[in-house]
């Protein structure tokens, strides 16, 4: 009868050497292989070469020089290209071509946009696992925050005089006060049995001049009489979601990107801090808080994503540019990547020539995104994640281009409106005063909520619950304020991340000498 | 291919049906260029391809509402939403993808669906390398 097999095992000498020749030895990869952003990396590099040559010598009055070093890095980058498959490893590419678009032949309403591709490190960290959600990947909301819509006569109570800056109703209305579809209106008086489909508002107009009048008009100018509507129109209006309305689909890899960028855009701005901690009382403070989210959601759409033609060559038609302009169109052409466009009305002959969308792929992950898909990116955002903080969002404008947005929020008084804003995404500024963008000539043509999509305002504080539990997954059950101080010091950043909002950083105007603000501050020191 | 009046434009915007329509100009290769590729398209999931001439003065008057500023350009429409509005489309693929959204506008799913909930990776319980507990000693494994 044998013994049993004796079970391999190298002797202690053998391991000691095998440990110091793994030690010494710096070609064995501790990786399986080159992740994403490594190709990336690599892949950019190879046009680095070309830019970094570019940008020391030339000058930049020499535009078909810029022209040239363009076309060369283009070269380089398709035979890169050729290889590369993964949408960032493109939109990383296409950043380094950005560098050569000589600013005298960007759009005009471009010039003095900061053009870029940028996606946080963060996020782009995550294109290993396709951008794959878990724990911790959405803001949390202390329920402080939301749970006055809860209340079901919220949207009635903001009506009172008072209790709002400017309410949208129809055209119909006073024709010769509308801009496009819809209108501002304010109201100075409530008469009727409050609540009931009866009850009437008496109503202050706000012109497109800027003018304000208590009188209705026809579209000739002439008087309609006293200026009243009934509440549920304007009720109607502040539910509206826009025709098609709807939130985020995480089984995109685009959707889940985007939500991964706001939430790192949020913890840039330590804006992820201070919606976990309870919302104090101070109306002023919680506005600017939520203004300054509205921002981040937007500025996250923005800086993460260009429209091909807002980095398109636009070069004179005159004659007297011929010299260099036929040239650089015909080196461009000649790449293969790219197509000449023709405006469709301009003061005078250009020539303009689009070629993002030629390097990278369409939609967030890629970067290349029109106008009317970065409005609707951050419509899907609004939806899921604004809307439960009382940003409501409506979509659906004619143009595309832009999200109204109306805040609702609380103080010590009750429930409040803000707004409306405009967003816009892709535009220069992302968010203004929509009487401003209607100034402009945006967002004139808004949809009425005859059929469309509205709000359901009671039920989005759970909505926005369900949504953030669903991705933590089924058994994160922990106390929403509670997970959030993991490292003991979450007072004293509470307290900075307050004091950047209200230093005004984040571009939210917010008086710094307010003593209301003192009082929702944590302590930061032990007396 | 139809080709559509300011009047039919007016009409197919308000439509619930999903449109893709293209404003071309005569005599423009990059226009022909677009215009096939949609064309071969929309053949293939039965769309029909609208255009509209940008410099007939009638349709002219519409294009800036819609943010026109340049021919070609693609519009997707779908019940009165603009889907979609680019000016380039480089190849089949991306003529597909344009053609594909107009489609998919037809079954958006209402806001708030459940749609928004799938994760894609299980929740992490434990930290890396360590190994997870299991319920084999647990009163309810038994």
């Amino acid at each position: 009868m044998s013994s049993p097999p004796t079970p391999l095992s190298p002797t202690p000498a053998v391991s000691r050497d095998v440990a110091d020749a793994m030690t010494d030895a710096l070609t064995i990869p501790d990786a399986v292989g080159e992740n994403v952003i490594g190709r990336a990396r690599a892949a950019a590099a190879a046009v680095d070469v070309v830019v970094n040559d570019a940008r020391a010598s030339i000058a930049g009055w020499d535009n078909l020089a810029w022209v040239n070093a363009f076309a060369a890095a283009a070269e380089r980058a398709r035979d890169v290209l050729r290889t590369s498959t993964h949408p960032v490893e493109r939109r990383l590419v296409a950043a380094r071509l950005l560098r050569l678009m000589p600013v005298a032949l960007l759009p005009a309403d471009q010039v003095h946009r900061t053009v870029t591709l940028s996606l946080p490190d963060a996020v782009m960290a995550r294109a290993d696992n396709d951008f794959a959600l878990g724990r911790g990947d959405v803001p949390r909301v202390h329920p402080s925050w939301t749970a006055f819509l809860t209340n079901p006569t919220a949207l009635h109570d903001v009506l009172r005089p008072g209790r709002h800056e400017w309410l949208l109703a129809p055209r119909s209305f006073s024709p010769k006060d509308a801009a496009g579809t819809a209108m501002l209106v304010r109201v100075v008086g409530m008469s009727g049995i409050a609540g009931s489909p009866s009850e009437l508002a008496q109503l202050e107009i706000k012109n497109p001049g800027g003018h304000t009048s208590r009188r209705r008009r026809t579209s000739d100018g002439k008087d309609a009489g006293p200026a009243e509507l009934r509440t549920d129109v304007l009720v109607s209006w502040l539910r509206h979601g826009g025709p098609g309305a709807r939130g985020l689909d995480l089984r995109r890899a685009d959707d889940r990107c985007l939500l991964l960028t706001f939430h790192e855009t949020m913890r840039e701005r330590r804006l992820d801090v201070l919606l976990a901690r309870p919302a104090g009382d101070d109306g002023e403070r919680r506005a600017a808080i939520i203004s300054a989210v509205v921002d981040a959601a937007a500025d996250a759409v923005a800086f993460a994503a260009l429209d091909p033609l807002a980095c398109r060559f636009v070069f004179p038609g005159d004659e007297r540019h011929q010299s260099w302009v036929q040239p650089a169109i015909t080196r461009l052409t000649g790449l293969g990547l790219g197509a000449e466009i023709m405006p469709l009305s301009a003061a005078g002959p250009t020539r303009e020539f689009v070629w993002l969308d030629a390097v990278v792929d369409s939609g967030f992950v890629g970067g290349a995104m029109s106008d009317v898909a970065q409005a609707r990116a951050f419509a899907r955002l609004a939806v899921s994640v604004l809307a439960p903080l009382g940003a409501l969002p409506l979509g659906g404008a004619r143009c595309g281009r832009g999200v109204v947005l109306t805040l609702l929020e609380d103080d010590a008084r009750g429930p409040r409106q803000r707004g409306p804003w405009w967003v816009e995404p892709a535009g220069m500024t992302t968010v203004m005063p929509l009487s401003e963008a209607w100034a402009r000539g945006h967002g004139r043509l808004l949809p009425l909520p005859h059929t469309d999509t509205a709000h359901d305002v009671a039920a989005l504080p759970a909505f926005l619950q369900a949504f953030a539990d669903a991705i933590a997954g089924p058994d994160d059950d922990d106390d929403v304020a509670g997970d959030v101080d993991t490292d003991g010091d979450g007072d004293a950043e509470l307290a900075e991340a307050d004091a950047e909002l209200v230093a005004g950083d984040d571009g939210v105007d917010v008086p710094n000498s307010d003593p209301a603000n003192a009082d929702t501050l944590p302590p930061t020191e032990t007396p | 291919m139809k080709r559509l009046s300011a009047i039919d434009l007016q009409e197919r915007l308000r439509s619930p049906e999903a449109s893709v329509i293209c404003v071309t100009r005569r005599r423009a290769p990059s226009v022909d260029d677009v215009v096939r590729r949609l064309e071969a398209a929309c053949g293939r999931v039965g769309l029909d391809l609208f255009t509209i001439d940008g410099d007939d003065s009638e349709t002219a008057v519409l294009l800036p509402d819609l943010g026109v500023v340049a021919v070609p350009t693609v519009l997707v429409v779908s019940s009165g939403v603009l889907l979609e509005r680019v000016c380039a489309v480089r190849d089949g693929v991306d003529a597909r993808r344009l053609v594909a959204l107009a489609a998919a506008g037809r079954t958006t799913p209402p806001m708030g669906a459940p749609s928004t909930t799938p994760r894609t990776t299980p929740p992490r319980t434990t930290p890396p390398g360590t190994t997870p507990p299991t319920d084999s000693g647990s009163p309810a494994g038994g």
